[in-house]
This record gives structure tokens, sequence and C-alpha cells, in this order.
């Protein structure tokens, strides 16, 4: 074998175990997708359905229109006659936007803030602030007990601002780490400069530092819309029914009756859209969000 | 008028960084800071400019106590190492940030981006983002953007030390010409002697927050108050030889165990001023002569143990007892390793360092 088929070979090699891993990553969002647009019987055959023999959208009209309420106990195929579209429908989406959205700024604001002052004013060659991190370090189900409490107590369960609130706590001290990395690479003399230039501390923060961060702060808020937006256990306990999101609408789809898997399948490729809407409007970020402290400058 | 600092000192908890420095830089007079690194340059430049508080001691610039002032109203202006120039923004925007915050009217902005542009020739680049552009680009509109507030005081923290050698070159001459031209008065801050020695009117050598010797680069070169100034400025670095004082006759030496040196003529001075008879005989490389023959009564004896030609000169090394000694012959000297040479010093270049006190008796 000479050194030119050798070199072939390699980068065969190199494509194959690169497009194997790619099918690996993408099958999962596949298989949603097929079982979405798959009518009831091919949702768990045996074998495995891996194409739908008819592509239906009976899946997402259901879970847009009010049919669910009619057909438990029934399959969604046989409630046709109610498959007209519901604004009421909407409000798992919507609260999950609300939410994901409010509780994202509200941490990005309190924790980006917070970042900027521990990376500046803190004491030089001190331990990094371990403790904001320290309540993520507990099982999320050792928390939520003594915050139902409290909740009920300050009469905040099953409301918008008491699950932004949760949110918002329980994201800032992510962005508070990930924020004061970013902080961290930006040259102290960029803050200097503004001030000589006559600036507050405030504004050599907002004018000179932040536009520096943007990338650091795009990516740290698309993380902290995906943890807000996967939440279960917060609204499963703190919501319910005046708050419903997509996770606990598709909680909903397991009932007594069998699992609807294709509601299922199709709510989660609703679910998929607003991350991926975000994440295409911050993409020339992305990437340097994602490197940034590799490169430098 | 200028600058004016008296007492100056910088304490952080037990680390003492500035001590009690006192300097007065006349106006349009170009000022170096020149020490190694952690000698308290850049602390006193940031007292200067109000990035930092002085533990105590005050600063006067224009005769007014700017102790107390935030930075923006000391009228300064300071260039960093790295330029701090705000890559988000265009270079217009860049020069004009510190006027818009100044509320400088429109017309006034715009008519002194124009000749600080013009000045600084980066006229072609006002509308590109500050990120794109070359290193020196960079350097200017980092000067640029200081500039053009009219600063009465131009404080530069190392601003070359991220360009290479040859652009550094061009830019020294460059902010020398511009000093001139504006008259204006200026702090520089530096650990390269070449630059301090090439650019200043006078410079402050500083070591362990310390003011060493603040003069002429001429008298400091010459002269050099003590050992550390000796020592840090010129390269190659000044030879030091460990010797004893010793009196014979009436007349003095240096013994130094491989050969002694007549030093008759300080006699007095040497013995009114140094505090033991642990002496150090120092001279500079380039003052020290290189014969083949024994020519003069005090050459002394010796091989090469390196050559290294540099161009315009060469320098050459010799063991002379346990230490090495550097000369500085011509650019054309040729020697082989292990040749015997003689070398002798021009007397008077030969310095003479009380070694307890590390301070230039002769």
């Amino acid at each position: 074998m000479n050194r030119r088929t050798r070199g072939i070979l390699v980068s065969l090699m190199r494509y194959v175990a690169v497009i194997f891993s790619a099918l690996v990553a993408i099958f999962p969002i596949y298989w949603m997708f097929s079982t979405s647009i798959k009518l009831p019987n091919e949702w768990v055959a045996t074998p495995s359905v891996w194409f739908p023999s008819r592509p239906v959208l009976i899946n997402y009209q259901f879970i847009f229109s009010q049919a669910y309420e009619y057909t438990i106990g029934r399959r969604p195929e046989e409630a046709t006659a109610f498959y007209s579209f519901a604004w009421s429908s909407m409000k798992p989406v919507f609260d999950s936007l609300i939410l994901s959205t409010f509780g994202t700024l509200i941490a990005l604001f309190a924790g980006t803030l917070s970042a900027y002052v521990l990376s500046r004013y803190g004491q030089k060659g001190a331990p990094p602030p371990v403790f904001p991190l320290m309540y993520r370090m507990f099982p999320p189900v050792a928390i939520i007990v003594p915050v139902v409490i409290m909740y009920a107590v300050l009469k905040l369960i099953d409301t918008y601002l008491g699950i932004i609130i949760l949110y918002a706590t329980l994201t800032v001290p992510l962005v508070l780490w990930l924020m004061k990395s970013f902080f961290d690479e930006i040259p102290r003399e960029i803050d200097e400069a503004a001030i000589l230039d006559g600036c507050s501390l405030f504004g050599a923060f907002y004018k000179g530092v932040l536009p520096l961060a943007k990338a650091g702060l795009a990516v740290t808020g698309l993380f902290i819309f995906i943890l807000d937006w996967s939440d279960f256990m917060g609204v499963l306990l703190l919501g319910g029914r005046n708050v419903v999101t997509i996770p606990l609408k598709l909680a909903e789809y397991t009932s007594g009756h069998g699992e609807l898997y294709g509601p299922m399948a199709a709510m989660g490729m609703v679910a998929v859209i607003p991350p991926l809407i975000l994440g295409i409007l911050i993409q020339k970020y992305l990437v340097r969000g994602f490197t940034f402290g590799a490169i430098k400058g | 008028m200028g600058l004016h600092i008296e007492n100056l000192r910088k304490e952080f908890g037990k680390l003492v960084a500035v001590k009690d420095l006192s300097l007065k830089v006349e106006t349009g007079e170009f000022v170096s800071l020149l020490g190694p690194s952690g000698c308290g340059k850049s602390t006193t430049l940031n007292m200067i400019a109000g990035l930092l508080y002085p533990t105590s001691g005050s600063i006067f610039i224009d005769d007014v106590l700017v102790n107390e002032l935030p930075p923006r109203d000391r009228k300064i202006g300071l260039v960093f190492q790295n330029y701090a120039v705000f890559n988000h923004m265009t270079v217009h925007d860049n020069l004009a940030f510190g006027l818009k915050i100044r509320k400088t009217p429109k017309n006034e902005i715009d008519k002194r981006i124009k000749e600080v542009a013009e000045f600084l020739r980066i006229g072609d680049v006002l509308d590109k983002r500050a990120g794109g552009l070359r290193l020196d680009q960079l350097q200017r509109v980092a000067i640029g953007r200081s500039m053009i507030v009219k600063p009465s005081l131009f404080l530069l923290d190392e601003p070359l030390s991220n360009l290479d050698a040859a652009l550094r070159a061009v830019m020294r001459v460059e902010l020398k010409k511009m000093q001139k031209e504006l008259k204006q008065t200026v702090v520089y801050v530096t650990h390269d002697q070449l630059e301090a020695m090439t650019m200043s009117e006078r410079i402050a050598v500083m070591n362990k927050g310390e003011l060493q010797q603040y003069d002429t680069p001429s008298v400091i070169y010459n002269h050099p108050k003590n050992q550390f100034v000796a020592n840090f400025i010129g390269s190659p670095s000044m030879n030091f030889i460990d010797c004893s004082f010793a009196e014979k006759d009436g007349k003095a030496f240096l013994d130094a165990g491989v050969f002694s040196l007549d030093i008759t003529e300080f006699h007095e001075i040497v013995k009114a001023q140094a505090t033991s008879s642990e002496l150090i005989l120092a001279i500079r490389p380039e003052d020290v002569k290189i014969m083949n023959q024994p020519s003069m009564d005090e050459a002394i004896e010796t091989s090469v143990y390196m050559v290294e030609p540099i161009g315009v000169k060469t320098i050459v090394t010799m063991p002379i007892g346990n230490r090495m000694f550097k000369a500085l012959a011509a650019g054309g000297f040729r020697a082989a390793i292990g040749d015997r040479k003689w070398i002798a010093f021009q007397r008077p270049k030969v310095h003479i360092i009380d070694k307890k006190t590390g301070s230039v008796v002769v």
C-alpha cells in the first residue's frame, strides 16, 4: 500500500466516523419527527416502522385542537370532528415562552452584573466564589420541597411570577460563573480607558466591556434558555392549573388510557423550534462564544 | 507647571509598591520611568492617571493638586500597553468616545477627529472597525484617542512592547517627533532602556519602588549613581569585579586577586567615602581595550572564551579570576576561542562602587 492510497483510506475512515457520529446524534430527532407523522398503529409497532407508511398530520392537529379533551379513552383518529384549531391549545407554548424568556432575562441581568463586579472588584487571589454555585450541587428534588412550602406561604404557587423567580434564582449562579470567565478575559485596561475618557464605573461596564462580552452573553443566554425551556419538575410542583408549560403538557399525553406517542412527538417537534430559532439568531456569536478563551485577540 | 510628585507612596497590604517618590517633570519635557518589572513604575503611572489612589503623598498636574480628582478631570491622556481600543467600535467612534462623554459639540468633535487622524495618518481607516486593524494602526488609534482630548499630560504605559522590533523603531521615532511638534509633556513607562535612552530628556530609574536616579540619559549612562543603575543601563551590561582596597607606599590599589589597579588619584575620595575596604570595580564593555601584546603596564592577561559579532561591534567574553568579563571590540574584530589576549581599562571610565552600600564612589 503506498502513501497515496493510505492517505485516501485514512480520510475515508475519517468521513465514515464523522457520518456515523452525525447519524447517532440525528437519529433521536429523526425518530421523533417520523413518529409525529405516523398513524397510531405505527407508533410502537413491532417490528419498528422506520418510515411512516402514510405520513399524516393528525398528531399536530390533535395537539393544536381541543380534540384531546374529547378523545380520552379513544384513539385520536376517531376524533376528526373536533380537529379545529383552538387558541387555548397554544397555552403550553406561550407559557413556556413567557417563563423561559423572563427567567432567562432576569438571570442574565442579575448574573452579568454580579459577574462583572466579581471579575473586576473581587479580591485578587481570593478563592473563586463557589458559594452561589452551592445550591446547584444539591439534587433539585432536595431544595424543591422547602421551595414549595415557601411558595405556599407567599401565595406564589401556580403563578407566572413564582416560576419566573424560581428559574431566575436557579440559573443566576450559572450565569455568574460563565459571564465571570468571559469578563476575566477582557483586559481591565478597557475599563480604565473608558474611565479615563470620563465614563462612570457603570458606563465603563456598559459601553466598554459589555459590547465585547456580547458573544458570551449570547451563548450564556441560549444555555440558560434551554435549561428553563426543558424544566419539568419546577412546573410540575409549582404550576399545573394556571401555568402549563410544554414539558408538563407532554406528561399529560401519558394517561391511564395509554401513551399518546404521536402527539408527544408532535409537541416535541414544536418544542424544538424556539431554541432553534434563538440559536440561528445568535449563530454568529455562537462559535466565538464557545471558543472564547481558546483563542485570544 | 508640568507634573510634580511629592513623597508619593503606595502600599498594597504589607507590600510597599512605591516608596516616597518625588519627581518633577517640566512642561514639554519627555520623562521616562525606567525599571525592571515590579519596580513600581506602572503603579506610579496609575496613580498619576487616577486609576489608583496613593497611600500618601501628593500629585500636582499644572500646579493643581489632583489627588482627589477623578481621572477625567486631571487633563491627562493615557495610552495602555495593550492599547485598550474598543474593538467593537469604528476608529471614528473610538476617537469620538471621550469627546462625546465630555459633551463636546458635534462639529468640534468632527474637526478634532480630522486633525488627529491627519496627524496620526489614520484618515483612511476611520470607518473601519478597530478590531480589524494592524497593530501599528491600533497603536495610533490608542494614541489618537488620548490625544484628542488635548491633555496637558500624556502618559504612556509601555506602548511599544507589543510591536515587533522593526515597527518599534519606527514608532519610537514617530512618537518622539510627535512629542516635539506638540511640545507635549510626556511620562513614559518602559522597561526597555533603549526606548528610555533614545526618547527621553530625563530618565527616572526605579527599583523596588524607589527612585534610584533621575537625570539626563547621558548622565545616567556615564555617571550612574549606584550599582543598580550601573548594571541596569547599558547592553551588554557593565562588568563588576570584587576588589579590596589596599594602600602601599603612599599609593592606593584595588586588589582583585589576579590583578591590581593603581587608584592613587582617587585615594582621598575613596578613603573618605567608602564604608569598608570592600569595593567593586565597574567598567563598561566598550571602555575595555583588547590587546594582542601587553603593551601597557596595567594590561591583564586573559584568554578568549566567546566571540559574538553583532555587526557594528563584537562582544568578546573573557574570564578574569573566576568571573566572566565582557569587552566590546570593533566590528571587524576576529579571534579564536582560547586566544591569549591582554586587556586594559580606559582609566577615566573606571567606576568604583562601595560594595556594602552599592553607591558609586568614583
